[in-house]
Parts: structure tokens; sequence; C-alpha cells
């Protein structure tokens, strides 16, 4: 069997144990050099399950901590405990039997609270403001 | 004097939006200003950021599934060779970061699919944020129906949730078939459009009051022309003056536009401005090369 072959058959539950091991060492060692063996390995396990179980419930969760801790590096500036707030939670989901729509709300709404940026892109609408100062 | 710790704050578009959606430097002014205060949106102000923001980008998810688009890039360039005004080019700012967020290759028919999930997610997850993240006055004097138009999306099948929002979103006839501009405008606040009207008559044109001359000239011709006069495209344009008039009063209203100086005093409405983001980016980075 081919190293390919071998990563296909990965199953949605074993992604997900990964990441949360990752979070959980993220947990014990951020804002240390250490940290980035693990981010390093959370994203690629992030991005597997993307890639392989895009429409189920969790990846939409754990789409939402990527985006939060991988737009420009920012995993870096999270602390231990939202990191282990973050274990917790993806945890908690992982062992529910079946996540509904709400469910996934919740848990993305929860991440907001604890500090998780899950919308880190900036946009500029009002580019005409800037031509309407320069006027002043 | 009320106490600053207990203030109320009604978020203008512009703010909301920002608090969502601007550059991080941006965010965090915004986040100081406010701390951990009860920040209130309405349904009309989701609207105005559905309608500058969350359609765009459903637009620009159908334009990357087109058949004819082979790859993210190839969207991006037709987007950026079509579309030209600053709302259509904030979509240019987003999708970028998005995707290289993601490590999607731009040239590649193979990372299309993948840029089509994760951006149906991103749009999924922006209008909850959008919905969730701030309090709802509850007073809707407009019964703003494209508003409430819902979006669900499933992922297993995502264009079919942003078409059917697309349509609803876009079925204008029918939303204003169901609203109640008309009497938020002609009936119930009469007196304080024609005391707007007045006033923008008596004001010189210039950089500070020609946004607010706008929004009067399109209120006049409302009050000369009723409620015919009341469309979406309308609302367009005189969205600040329906947000001001719809602000709970016990709230600060708060806001970037200058048209708010003018439309908030006459009807007594607490406010405050806010400077741009480009002043604050620009402060921002004067600063840095200060410490540098």
């Amino acid at each position: 069997m081919s190293a390919k072959q071998t990563v296909l058959e990965i199953s949605l539950s074993e992604i997900t144990n990964h990441i949360l091991e990752d979070l959980k060492k993220l947990s014990t060692c951020s804002g240390e050099p250490m940290a980035a063996v693990y981010a390093d390995n959370l994203l690629r396990q992030m991005h597997l399950l993307r890639d392989k179980y895009i429409d189920n419930p969790i990846t939409e969760v754990v789409i939402a901590l990527h985006d939060a801790l991988f737009f420009q590096n920012r995993w870096i500036d999270y602390t231990a405990n939202q990191y282990l707030q973050a274990y917790n939670l993806l945890s908690s989901l992982a062992r529910q039997e079946t996540i509904n729509n709400s469910s996934v709300e919740e848990a993305i709404l929860a991440l907001e609270n604890d500090g998780f940026n899950t919308l880190p892109f900036g946009v500029q609408l009002d580019l005409n403001q800037v031509d309407s100062e320069a006027e002043e | 004097m009320e106490d600053k710790s207990t203030q109320e704050h009604f978020l203008d578009t512009s703010v909301a939006r920002s608090l969502l959606l601007a550059t991080q430097a941006y965010k965090q002014y915004f986040d100081n200003q406010f701390k951990e205060q009860s920040l209130y949106i309405s349904n009309y102000v989701q609207m105005e950021i559905k309608r500058s923001y969350l359609i765009n980008l459903i637009s620009f998810y159908f334009v990357l599934r087109l058949e004819t688009i082979n790859s993210i890039g190839d969207a991006i360039a037709l987007w950026s060779n079509k579309f030209k005004t600053s709302e259509l080019k904030a979509i240019l700012q987003l999708i970028p970061q998005l995707f290289s967020t993601h490590q999607l290759n731009f040239s590649s028919p193979q990372d299309k699919e993948k840029a089509l999930s994760v951006l149906a997610i991103y749009i999924k997850r922006f209008e909850l944020i959008l919905r969730k993240k701030f309090k709802n006055t509850n007073i809707d004097s407009t019964a703003c129906t494209r508003a409430k138009v819902p979006l669900n999306i499933d992922l297993k099948n995502p264009a079919k949730g942003l078409k059917q929002f697309a349509d609803e979103f876009g079925d204008v006839k029918n939303c204003r078939s169901k609203c109640q501009i008309d009497q938020f405008l002609l009936t119930q606040n009469r007196t304080e459009i024609e005391q707007l009207v007045e006033i923008a008559s008596q004001l010189p044109k210039n950089t500070n009051t020609r946004g607010f001359i706008n929004i009067a000239n399109n209120l006049k011709e409302i009050l000369a022309t009723g409620a015919t006069a009341c469309d979406c495209k309308r609302c367009e344009k005189i969205g600040d003056a329906v947000i001001a008039l719809d602000a709970p009063r016990r709230m600060q209203l708060e806001h970037t536009d200058n048209s708010f100086d003018y439309l908030c005093p006459p009807i007594n409405q607490p406010h405050y401005k806010h400077p741009s983001e480009n002043r604050i980016v620009i402060n921002v980075s004067i600063d840095d090369s200060d410490q540098g």
C-alpha cells in the first residue's frame, strides 16, 4: 500500500484525535519555540480534515479555529488557557453522537467568546472615505 | 451625565461592519473604546451589512463556481476587471486572505472545489456572527423584510442555500410589499423628516455636509411623492436617516459617517463620531515608526 493510499484511509476520528492532541500540547507550551512543532502539525491535520471531510459538521468548527489561528500566524499570540478551552470545546463536540447545526453554531460562538477571532480577515469597505478625507 | 460604564451603544452599519471586518488596528481601536460594554444593532443594520458585503461574497461564490472558470485566479481576474465599486473591490481584499490562509493554489483547477467549500463555510460563519455577536434592539420600526431573509446553508450542497438567499434578498418587489418604510418615514417620523429637510436646505454643500444633503434630497422627494417613492434602492440612499430615527434614544449612536453629525442633534439622539479606519491605521503606523 502506498503512502498516499494510507493517508486517504485515515478516519475522521483519527484526524480529530490528532487535532486534539496538538491542541493539548499547545496548551502546555504556548509562547515557547516548541509550540511551532505542534502548530505545524495542527495546521496539517486541519487541512487534512478539510480536504477529506469538508461537509462534516465538526470540520466547520475546526475551520473557524483554523482561520483564527493561522491567518497571519496568529497562533503564536493565543494563550495556554485559550488552547485548553479550544481543546475542551472540540473534545466535547467530538464526543457527541450527532452534531447538529445549533451545536456547530454554539461551538463557533464559544470560540469567539474565548477570544478566538474567527473572522480575522481585514477588509476596508469605505475606500471612498480615504478620498473625502484627503479633500478636507 | 451618563455613567460611561453603563452607557449602551447602538452601532451604525459602519461601526458594526468594522468590528466584524476591519483591519486588526481598527478592530483594536473599537475594542478599546467599548471594552465589555453592551453593543446593540438592529435588523436594519444587519440588512445593510448583508446588502453591502454578504451578497457580494455570494456573488463571488457563483463566479468561482462557473464551469467556465478554472481556478481561483480566473475568478479574481474576472471580478477585478468587471466590478469596480468600493464594495465590490472589498471582495478582492477578502478572497486572497481567506484562500492564502488555507494555502490554496490560485492557478490550480484542483483547488477550485476546496475554495468553494472554504468560502461557503466562511459565508455561513460570517452570517452567524453578524446575527449573534451584538445584542438586537428588537425595535423594528421599518419591518425590513430583506433583513429577515434567512440564510440556510447545507455544506453538502451550499449552492442551493446561497442561491435561495440571493433570490429572496434580491426580490425587492416582494420585500418592499411587506415592509413599513413608508409609514416609518411619512407618518411616524414626518415632523422630524420635514425638520431635517429644512436644515439641509440652509447648509452649504461641502465635504462635511455632502452626505447629509444627499440624504435630505431623497427624503424631500419622498415627502413630495409619497409612498411610491419608497423602494429598496431609495432606502440605500437614506439608510443613515433610517438608522438615526430608529435608534433608541437612551443609547449612544456610534458612527463614522459625517451625516450623523447633522441627523442626530435635531432629533435629540446622543451620538459619537469615531475616526475613520484610514486615520487610525495611519496613527498606528506613525506610533510604530516613532518607537522603531
